[in-house]
């Protein structure tokens, strides 16, 4: 459990080198000035094949040990175009999105949980371009 | 480790402002009513943008945009 946000960002990077994800630029982990590393973000693109990338966003505030994202957007974009993502914010809720950022119902996932949807998609798509 | 405060979020409001010809205080009342003005703007950019701009209103007026 995190107890401070450079602990979470530790987790966060572990995670990537787990999923296989690597930054694509170099990734940006901010702590809020004056809030005692309770409160940071991160910024990053993530590599994941020569068409795919995860774009990913998070607001996280470091309650007690729990690390709780105030808001989260992770977005797959595949040659170029955002093609799903899985958000989180203050005006919408719980949501995502399919290709021409039409909005949908969807929960609470975790980054985790995200980027392994990224790679189902990704992987489907790679087949079916193989197959055409 | 880089840290943020609100003048640095402010120079990255200011930089999609100059980039989209648009307030920040437009531009989230437009993204929070679903108004299509804005959506040509990408969706992580009108995510982050809409984030970044509340968390200024949070940090310069603490309880405004918690």
């Amino acid at each position: 459990m995190a107890r401070t946000i450079q602990e979470y960002f530790e987790e966060r990077k572990e995670e990537c080198k787990r999923l296989s994800l690597v930054p694509n630029t170099r990734p940006r982990y901010l702590i809020e000035v004056g809030s005692d590393e309770k409160r940071g973000r991160i910024l990053m693109a993530l590599h994941m094949t020569e068409r795919a990338s995860l774009e990913v966003s998070e607001s996280v505030v470091i309650q007690g040990n729990h690390a709780h994202r105030r808001s989260y957007a992770y977005y797959l974009v595949i040659d170029g175009q955002e093609y799903w993502s899985r958000d989180y914010d203050s005006i919408h809720g719980y949501h995502g999105h399919t290709i021409g950022h039409k909005r949908i119902k969807a929960g609470r996932v975790s980054f985790k949980e995200a980027a392994e949807q990224a790679w189902e998609i990704v992987s489907q798509e790679e087949e079916l371009e193989d197959a055409g | 480790m880089n840290y943020y405060d609100y003048a640095s979020l402010s120079r990255a409001l200011n930089l999609l402002e100059k980039r989209h010809g648009l307030a920040s205080e437009d531009f989230y009342r437009l993204h929070a009513s679903d108004d299509p003005s804005v959506a040509h703007i990408r969706g992580f950019t009108r995510h982050i943008w809409a984030d970044l701009y509340l968390d200024s209103c949070r940090i310069s007026q603490p309880g405004v945009a918690a």
